[in-house]
């Protein structure tokens, strides 16, 4: 291999060594250079590597060169007390040009000297033996508080145990509680059936009144079966999912194109409606149904003038669930009033009571782009063409596109 | 007409990363689909921040703060660290969004030598976190089955992760000369960073030559990081305080194409890593017959396959892994045993032509759709 990608270890190191002691001065004594008195304890504090570099430092205001930092760092690491090498260094002839005074080294030198003698030194190991006696005994004390605490955990640990115990019969009484609400409701539930029947009354009434004949409804529909014949499901058989079917127009449209369509209302008049007139209807809230059905299950999905009936956050999470339950490819189809049509934003939109808002198609489209489905497109539909001012220029033609061009739109894309 | 109409059918694919070049893992990978798929007819840019200028004649490239301006059908964006105008053009992109998630180090690696090295690791770890929350139709393509899990732990669904082995630059050559030198020689080769486990591999050679013998040889190969100079400090210190200078020999920033000599007259490959994600010198060792011995780690075994002589766990026992650098080092039959195995691992599954299967049988569902 070329050497020149090798690395020199002991050279390397050594270079490593001064550079990071240099990082550790500087951030600890930046002002070594200037110290002309110092005490022994500041140079002692230092260890290994460091000890040696700022004594350098101190004593001989420069850097150490590799030779005596390898000398000295040697010395140490064989046993050699730092008194000894800063005796050594103190009294060199550079040691002695600078002359910096350290305190404190009396007693230090004086220990370094006595512990030739085997008597200081049996003495000193006996004060050791007495002080590791001494913090024995110490230990042993804090210990019998640490033994205390540990009993006090113990305690509060069965207290948790046993509040976790009653907490779980808690919930179980909770949930005891949720069943019997579950069926008070139920009970209930029979009482408010017939309450709302009369709205389902009201509603399928007023819708049959309003929104026009079921023929004209079918016609105005058969613009989206090709959209349908177009989905790029590789099954050949889907299902159709048409949330808010209302009287079925849509639904019976479908099972003339042979395509698998379901109608969800909670609608209970339009659902007899339906059910009289042998379209799959069920009856249920389109948020429940949703969720109750499998990622990836449904070819398409429509609703025609439902979305307007929700509160904005509903229609949300409506059009989350159906890029959920949607297969990859699949459609989704919303048709609702077209706000941009003067007559329908300020007046035709509240012949309604339920409506909640208008929604302008540009706010449909950001929608269903931001959550993921491709391909977005708004389509116009149902001008009222009776009504127009049959006179050719831009100001007509403006005046008749604003109040009598499409009143409804559609908004699709695909998962 | 019509060959404007052909034109429509055609996707037009941007492949992205931070930093395009010649020499790292990630961009072999890189170049490897751009390759695959200009092979097969498709319009192909490579986009990038940085770009290396001996490609710009090769290549059609695309610097990365104009992505903005064009529209491309699929961007195949390679996620290996945290880089904000990646994720700038991820929340612009609306269409087709594949992701490469290369391995991303564990930050705790480098809490005691670099605190940037960390932060860049959470950062790049958060960031994986947010495509995975915010780009919920991305299809995830994964070095490995366990950057696969540690994907499906941060929340994304199994079916939209597939596992796609990175192109390499893998060359077969099994022609060794006879390894019977007097002293044996163990290599490992992976960046001097604190994940690989260098400090493990002194250790082991402190060991092996006071209990077996002291002809050993351990080469360090890898690249330094002015960010990591700490731990490589510590390491030398750790050679200099154990008396290794004479065993260990260490060769730093060696360029891609030089490695593979580095590999002559290598008793054995050693890896001792414990979080890693593709490690292309084992396939290199693997690749020209060189046994592997291996700690216990998930991603080391996955990656070394059937040629893998792995110590079973003992954590710091290192007079146990002698014992065992000295068994695949001495038994011919277990050594042989690991080549065969080795050669198989890498012909099976880390060969180009395999990894084009791969990652086109991953992509076929976006492909489908324009073709």
């Amino acid at each position: 291999m070329e050497n020149k990608f090798e690395v020199d270890i002991e050279k390397t190191f050594l270079e490593f060594q001064i550079k990071y002691n240099m990082i550790v001065d500087s951030q600890r004594n930046s002002d070594f250079r200037d110290t002309k008195n110092i005490h022994v304890k500041t140079l002692t504090h230092f260890n290994d590597e460091n000890f040696i570099f700022n004594l350098y430092k101190i004593l001989f205001k420069r850097n150490p060169d590799a030779e005596g930092f390898k000398n000295y760092y040697a010395q140490l690491k064989n046993g050699t007390d730092k008194i000894t090498i800063i005796r050594e260094l103190q009294s060199s002839s550079e040691g002695k040009k600078n002359n910096v005074i350290i305190h404190g080294l009396f007693f230090p030198t004086l220990n370094s000297k006595l512990n030739k003698f085997f008597i200081y030194k049996f003495i000193k190991n006996f004060i050791n033996l007495f002080q590791l006696l001494w913090k024995s005994f110490y230990f042993y004390k804090h210990h019998s508080v640490l033994f205390t605490l540990q009993n006090q955990l113990e305690n509060a640990e069965n207290q948790i145990s046993s509040m976790r115990f009653n907490i779980e019969k808690l919930h179980e009484q909770l949930e005891k509680h949720n069943t019997s609400i579950v069926n008070i409701s139920k009970e209930a539930g029979i009482t408010l059936k017939e309450e709302i029947k009369d709205w389902d009354e009201f509603y399928a009434d007023f819708e049959n009144t309003m929104r026009g004949p079921q023929e004209l409804i079918k016609k105005r529909q058969e613009v989206y079966i090709p959209l349908l014949q177009d989905i790029r499901i590789p099954e050949k058989t889907f299902t159709i999912l048409d949330l808010g079917s209302g009287r079925g127009e849509w639904l019976e449209l479908l099972a003339k194109n042979n395509f698998n369509g379901l109608g969800i209302d909670n609608n209970i008049a339009a659902i007899d409606a339906c059910l009289k007139r042998n379209l799959p209807v069920i009856n249920e809230d389109v948020m429940t149904y949703l969720s109750q059905q499998p990622n990836e299950s449904i070819g398409a999905i429509t609703a025609f003038h439902i979305i307007e009936h929700l509160p904005f956050v509903t229609l949300l999470k409506l059009i989350d669930e159906a890029y959920r339950v949607l297969k990859t490819e699949g459609l989704i189809l919303l048709e609702t009033p077209n706000p941009n049509n003067v007559l329908v934003g300020s007046c035709h939109f509240y012949l309604d009571p339920t409506h909640k808002k208008p929604l302008p198609y540009n706010l449909m489209e950001f929608i269903l782009v931001r959550k993921g489905f491709k391909n977005v497109k708004v389509i116009e539909l149902n001008s009222l063409e009776m009504y127009t001012i049959n006179v050719n220029d831009e100001l007509t033609h403006r005046f008749n596109h604003l109040f009598y061009g499409p009143a409804d739109y559609a908004v699709i894309g695909y998962k | 007409m019509q060959s404007s109409a052909i034109n429509k059918l055609v996707p037009r694919i941007a492949i992205c990363h931070q930093s395009i070049s010649l020499d790292d893992i990630i961009n072999h990978d890189v170049i490897g689909m751009y390759k695959l798929l200009t092979k097969m007819g498709l319009k192909v840019t490579l986009v990038g921040e940085f770009i290396d200028e001996r490609l710009k004649n090769t290549f059609n490239f695309q610097n990365a703060y104009d992505l903005v301006k064009t529209d491309f059908d699929i961007l195949i964006y390679h996620h290996s660290s945290y880089w904000q105008l990646g994720e700038k053009l991820i929340k612009k992109f609306r269409k087709d969004l594949i992701i490469k998630f290369h391995h991303i180090i564990q930050p705790h690696f480098f809490s005691p030598y670099s605190l940037i090295m960390k932060k860049k690791c959470q950062l790049a770890w958060q960031m994986t976190e947010s495509f995975i929350q915010k780009s919920i139709n991305a299809l995830w393509l994964t070095d490995s089955f366990n950057d696969k899990s540690a994907l499906k732990k941060l929340g994304c669904d199994d079916d939209k992760i597939k596992v796609v082995s990175p192109f390499n630059r893998l060359d077969l050559k099994l022609n060794r000369s006879n390894q019977n030198h007097d002293c044996k020689k163990i290599i490992f080769a992976g960046n001097f960073f604190p994940h690989n486990g260098h400090m493990h591999l002194v250790n082991i050679l402190k060991e092996y030559i006071k209990n077996f013998s002291p002809s050993l040889e351990l080469q360090m190969i890898g690249s330094t990081n002015e960010e990591l100079q700490i731990y490589f400090y510590q390491l030398l210190k750790k050679i200099h305080k154990d008396k290794m200078e004479k065993n260990v020999r260490i060769f730093a920033n060696i360029p891609y194409e030089n490695l593979a000599t580095s590999f002559e007259k290598a008793d054995l490959f050693i890896c001792m890593s414990e979080d890693e994600g593709f490690q292309i010198p084992i396939l290199e060792a693997q690749a020209r017959g060189i046994p592997i011995i291996a700690g216990k780690s998930p991603e080391i075994s996955e990656m070394i396959g059937y040629g893998l002589g792995n110590f079973p766990e003992k954590n710091d026992d290192y007079l146990y892994y002698a014992q065992m650098l000295h068994e695949a080092l001495q038994n011919q039959q277990l050594r042989e045993s690991l080549i065969h195995k080795g050669i198989k691992n890498v012909t099976q599954r880390f060969l180009n032509s395999t990894i084009e299967t791969q990652f086109i049988t991953s992509i076929y569902p976006i492909l489908k759709k324009y073709i």
